[in-house]
């Protein structure tokens, strides 16, 4: 019933789900309630935060004078005079702010303009989006400067210019960070489980895949936290430190990797298995390659591998793997057909 | 008028009203519209809100909870417009008498003056600036720039599908994080 409440304040239903809305709601007090909350808590919600037009507020003030013409108000008391003045001069400075960030000078109504300073507005906060297919890696420069370079399959989005509190970002894959030293205008990457991390000028690298089970996160130097969805910090890691967050269990734990070329080598060119388990390899190797990996046998997942590999060709990776009796391969353009090990 | 020349003109209290208006016109227009379903009578009530403020403005003691009063003006002038709209629906069109119905249940609940809650304001504040930046953009181009799915689509260049979600998936966001208004 939740959904098709939210359906019809929305205005979304059909004529038949109105109908059973209606006469939910109406049916008892209990559900009355229910519906009452719910719409309360939208309207103030969508409540728009968006100032009248100049033009429209100036139209008002002749409104009031031309209402005074017609009524004219009691007796002025000038100590109440000298308190609205500071009121007002504090909500000048408000819409000052607000009108550098938003340009919300539109008439509700009037749909060419609104379209028009749509488009100014979005000219004016542009964000930009890069992303790195599968088999191919990038290397990013921030509006501050900051560098990122993305891993295969990755993908960054922020904006022209960093302005508000934070440099924010939204971040999805593996990069490896260099981020401006800022302590007065930290940097905030957003992931797509809701986390985030939060650094104020530091050396990391960060995995977050968002099909990949696990989060990682190496600190290399300076300082970093990680922050659950309502920005609450959860972890603060000391450079050295791997975070690993298993984004099923959300189970957390922090270790201190004796090499971290596992980890970062991809940077260089380094395609490291760690004792990685097979789904792991298989997902790595589709991003690094850009391929499309089958498996035609379930029992090979059980399997692990470690290894270092710099410039080999997938043909040569998948090689390896059979002679130390992995697994067999077939490749066919480009797909690599997996199955399990057996001598011939 | 030309619109970059602005005008110097006022008195103080003309100046009060006009930061007043400017901050709260459209918030109250929206709220009034969101239980009348009228959007014509609901820019009415406001204006008639905002002049009774100004022929009283000599004998109320404002404060700086002035918009929380502008709020509950507009209403008790929109539960008097409901309750003569819902007499008029009477044997006409029951759907929409109905629909007045459950937003007169609303209005007259306490919970609709929510939106005077500054602390409310503040948490939804919190909650946006912590959405996924995508998100929180196309949640503010339906919210605040009232573009339609489609034109944020355009405007995205991704689909309608993919706005639809994201929107969905911030007020899901939205009814999580403020459960305990509820």
């Amino acid at each position: 019933m939740e959904k098709l409440i939210i359906k019809y304040l929305t205005g979304e239903t059909t004529v038949e789900e109105a109908k059973m809305v209606r006469e939910w709601a109406l049916e008892s007090e209990e559900n009355m309630e229910i519906f009452v909350k719910e719409k309360n808590l939208r309207v103030a919600t969508m409540m728009p935060d968006v100032e009248a037009s100049d033009s429209e507020a100036d139209a008002f003030v002749d409104l009031l004078r031309e209402h005074d013409r017609k009524k004219p108000a009691n007796n002025s008391n000038p100590n109440k005079i000298r308190i609205w003045v500071t009121a007002a001069a504090s909500v000048a400075a408000v819409a000052l702010i607000v009108l550098s960030v938003s340009l919300s000078v539109f008439s509700a109504k009037n749909r060419d303009l609104k379209e028009e300073l749509a488009f100014i507005t979005t000219q004016q906060l542009s964000y930009h989006q890069n992303s790195t297919p599968y088999g191919v890696k990038g290397k990013v420069v921030l509006p501050d400067s900051s560098v990122v370079y993305l891993n295969s399959g990755s993908s960054i989005y922020y904006p022209s210019k960093f302005h508000g509190e934070n440099r924010e970002v939204d971040f999805t894959g593996e990069g490896y960070f260099e981020v401006r030293e800022n302590s007065a205008f930290p940097m905030k990457i957003s992931l797509s489980n809701g986390m985030s991390v939060y650094v104020k000028g530091t050396t990391f690298n960060l995995s977050s895949y968002e099909n990949d089970r696990s989060l990682s996160l190496l600190l290399l130097s300076g300082k970093v936290s990680l922050l659950d969805n309502n920005s609450n910090e959860i972890v603060k890691l000391l450079p050295k430190e791997k975070l690993l967050l298993d984004k099923t269990t959300s189970k957390i734990s922090v270790i201190r990797p004796q090499d971290i070329v596992p980890t970062v080598g991809w940077k260089k060119g380094w395609l490291v298995f760690d004792e990685t388990t097979m789904p792991e390899i298989l997902k790595k190797l589709e991003r690094w390659y850009g391929v499309n990996v089958v498996v035609n046998d379930s029992t090979i997942m059980t399997k692990t591998l470690t290894a270092k590999f710099r410039e080999e060709s997938l043909s040569q990776v998948l090689e390896l793997m059979h002679r130390i009796s992995l697994i067999d391969y077939t490749l066919k353009d480009s797909t690599a057909f997996l199955k399990s090990y057996s001598k011939r | 008028m030309s619109g970059n020349i602005s005008r110097v003109d006022f008195t103080s209290d003309e100046l009060f009203f006009r930061g007043l208006y400017k901050e709260y016109y459209h918030k109250a227009v929206y709220y009034a519209n969101q239980y009348l379903n009228d959007y014509e009578a609901s820019k009415e009530i406001v204006q008639e809100a905002f002049l009774s403020l100004w022929e009283r403005r000599d004998v109320l003691e404002f404060n700086q909870n002035i918009g929380a009063y502008l709020i509950k003006t507009v209403k008790n002038k929109s539960l008097n417009e409901l309750r003569d709209n819902i007499r008029k629906l009477q044997n006409v069109n029951s759907e929409k008498q109905a629909d007045l119905i459950l937003n007169q249940r609303s209005l007259l609940d306490d919970s609709s003056s929510l939106v005077e809650n500054k602390e409310l304001s503040l948490q939804i504040k919190r909650i946006l600036d912590n959405m996924p930046l995508k998100m929180r953009e196309v949640f503010l181009m339906n919210r605040d720039m009232e573009l339609t799915y489609p034109q944020i689509a355009a405007n995205q260049g991704v689909s309608v599908k993919t706005v639809e979600y994201r929107i969905s998936r911030a007020l899901a966001i939205f009814r999580k994080n403020l459960s305990e208004w509820m």
